[in-house]
């Protein structure tokens, strides 16, 4: 298999070019997609090579776009619907979460709603309270979505791919910070199994689990802690819904420490839940300190570069967290 | 609600630490964030900030004094809140102090008292996994003290406790007769071919030594004691062997050859064998943090029955010695026979 670098974008743009090539009921949407190539240059030349009845440049109606989608979904097509800013999401709650994640079970498992969303997500752009959030927990808790957050190229490739195959509504949130990340990419499809942790790096004195953007400001940190004889290990939590409690538990049975980073609002969010598992596991015996949360700050993300970078957690902020914790004194 | 001041851990080897100033007196307004006190520690000394606005009160510790890590050390009040009403609700004690009583002690000592009295009569603090260790090795939580925050007992506080047990051990002895032809002829076997390593260094020879404590490791994995990890056996009194069931037999063979000073402070079994001395049958003590030890005697060509028939066999009496409180008679007669099995039969190890 050969394997080159790509960009996250390009790697997202490669798997929605092999899917439309091994199925022709796969068809884009969305703001922008078609010539501009989307906000974030994502589709790029797609509407040049599949034609504009497949990448298809939608109005300025996310309740519309969802509702489009929903339907197409249910008639045997396989939308993949980009959302502009996942904050926009927000304008088609009823189509997502009322529609889209109730039909199946509604209707008996007579129909299914193969419809996957893309969603940029996230702060650090400039772009402001209305622009910048974190709302994957939000759609996480509602059974009949899944909800994923590559954090690699290879990922979000394989995870794409995998959403697209998938016969229930996946929603897949791509952190803006990371469209220009590089990472080897093999270039022949394949599927990364959603519901599946990784273990992006081994450690044994705490387990952090983070997502998104998160995971590399975790993995910098953990060189950082690795300097002062501190061995962090990173999961890379990949898929809210399902989330994959085994892999954190054996972890945490491991390292007895457990942090979660994440840039969502700390409160009521995806730390919240992970603790919890935890708390409930046989991984609970295995605590040797309190749990840490380090997530966003109870605001909106402010628009000032100095103010926005200090409402998330930052990799220095990760070094801090975890030193205190497994140093004992938190 | 009164805010405790604590007596933080600012060096790793820190468990108490002098108070050698107070930047405030009982009753003065205190900001946050602003020095409160000083500590001395045994290198270095630290202004420790307030950690809440409010009125200084109840001050433990006089300037001299010292005081474990992770215990309060004094209180801020809000405006209008009383040391009665810590004594109450802050320390939980059964009854509230009495107004009468503070007023008749205006001193700290009083208060002192309560606190220490309230904490003992609580359940002390712990983590899960400090709580699990305990259980499993018998010991009182009530009997540990904690280096953790608010004195809290950490794992680590669980495993030194057992390095000093407040109460002597009860000590149980078990032997057992073993039949070491096979092990000999395999160490035979082995050592008649000269091995190389793919660098193409030779490989030792391995000794009979080598291949019984590879065993021992497998039956402690098998035991998965709490206190025992994959580096708890101690080769006589000296040094601990680390991951040996992970090793080669010649690269342990190695390890018994190289003395090394590591592993002070493991909780361990120590290993004595005495194959070659002419001593058929020992129990050699150990010593905390060891929880066991296992004497292995002289190898004895003797007449055994086998189908009825004398044949000429080589035995070995092994004993083992630990504390009945840690390892329980029903666990130690497991761990003993499933190590008889490894030696009796190491093509066991393999499986």
């Amino acid at each position: 298999m050969t394997v080159r670098e790509l960009t996250y974008a390009q790697a997202i743009q490669e798997a929605l070019a092999q899917a439309m090539d091994a199925d022709p009921d796969v068809f884009l949407m969305g703001e922008d997609i078609g010539v501009y190539g989307g906000a974030f240059q994502v589709t790029g030349d797609l509407v040049h090579r599949y034609g504009e009845e497949r990448v298809m440049d939608a109005p300025i109606s996310e309740l519309g776009q969802a509702g489009v989608a929903v339907g197409a979904a249910l008639a045997g097509c396989k939308p993949v619907l980009e959302f502009q800013f996942s904050d926009f999401a927000t304008l088609a709650m009823e189509q997502i979460v009322n529609q889209a994640a109730k039909l199946r079970f509604m209707l008996g498992g007579k129909v299914n709603v193969p419809l996957v969303m893309r969603l940029p997500a996230g702060s650090g752009t400039g772009a402001a309270a209305q622009h910048s959030q974190s709302l994957e927990a939000w759609f996480a808790h509602v059974p009949g979505l899944k909800v994923v957050q590559p954090s690699t190229p290879a990922d979000a490739k394989g995870m794409l791919l995998a959403a697209i195959d998938d016969p229930d509504p996946v929603m897949v949130f791509e952190h803006k910070l990371l469209y220009k990340m590089k990472g080897e990419v093999p270039e022949q499809p394949y599927r990364v199994p959603i519901g599946k942790a990784h273990v992006a790096r081994e450690g044994r004195h705490v387990t952090v689990v983070a997502t998104a953007i998160m995971v590399h400001r975790a993995l910098e940190a953990a060189d950082t802690l690795a300097t002062e004889g501190i061995e962090a290990e990173v999961i890379d939590l990949r898929s809210l819904r399902p989330i994959d409690t085994d892999t954190i538990v054996r972890s945490v049975q491991k390292t007895t420490r457990l942090a979660c980073v994440y840039e969502g609002v700390k409160s009521l969010g995806i730390g919240a839940e992970i603790s919890a598992r935890i708390a409930e596991s046989e991984a609970f015996d295995y605590l040797d300190a309190p749990i840490l949360r380090l997530g966003g700050a109870e605001a909106p993300i402010p628009y000032n570069p100095m103010l926005e970078k200090a409402a998330v957690p930052q990799a220095p902020d990760i070094v801090t967290g975890l030193r205190n914790l497994v140093r004992g004194r938190i | 609600m009164a805010v405790e001041v604590i007596l933080p851990r600012v060096d790793m080897d820190m468990t108490s630490g002098i108070i050698s100033k107070w930047h405030a007196r009982a009753g003065d307004r205190v900001v946050r964030g602003s020095a409160l006190f000083e500590i001395e520690t045994g290198k270095a000394s630290m202004e420790i900030d307030s950690p809440a606005d409010g009125i200084l009160d109840n001050i433990l510790v006089v300037e001299g004094g010292s005081a474990p890590v992770g215990v309060a050390v004094a209180y801020i009040l809000e405006e209008g809140e009383t040391a009665v009403q810590i004594s109450s609700s802050s320390t939980r004690t059964s009854e509230p102090v009495p107004e009468s009583a503070r007023l008749e002690h205006p001193t700290v000592t009083p208060l002192i008292q309560t606190s220490i009295e309230a904490s003992a009569s609580q359940a002390p603090r712990a983590t899960p996994l400090a709580r699990r260790l305990a259980r499993e090795a018998r010991l009182e939580l009530k009997t540990i003290s904690g280096t953790g925050p608010h004195g809290r007992i950490t794992a680590e506080d669980v495993r030194g406790a057992n390095m000093h047990p407040p109460h002597s051990q009860i000590l149980l002895s078990m032997s057992m007769t073993c039949r070491m032809d096979s092990l000999l002829e395999i160490t035979e076997r082995l050592n008649a071919i000269t091995l190389r390593t793919p660098g193409g260094q030779t490989i030792l020879k391995i000794t009979p030594e080598a291949v019984a404590i590879k065993a021992l490791a497998l039956a402690i994995q098998r035991l998965d004691h709490p206190l025992l990890t994959r580096a708890s056996i101690r080769h006589g009194s000296g040094h601990i062997l680390p991951n040996v069931s992970e090793r080669s037999l010649s690269e342990i063979t190695g390890l018994l050859e190289t003395p090394d000073a590591s592993g002070s402070g493991t909780a361990a079994i120590a290993v004595w064998p005495l194959f070659q001395q002419g001593i058929e049958q020992a129990a050699i003590p150990f010593t905390p943090p060891d929880i066991a030890s296992l004497t292995m005697g002289a190898i004895v060509e003797t007449f055994a029955p086998v189908n009825g028939e004398p044949v000429l066999v080589k035995q070995m009496i092994c004993t083992f010695l630990c504390d009945s409180r840690l390892i329980r008679p029903d666990k130690a007669t497991q761990f003993l026979q499933s190590f008889r099995r490894f030696l009796e039969d190491p093509v066991l190890m393999l499986a």
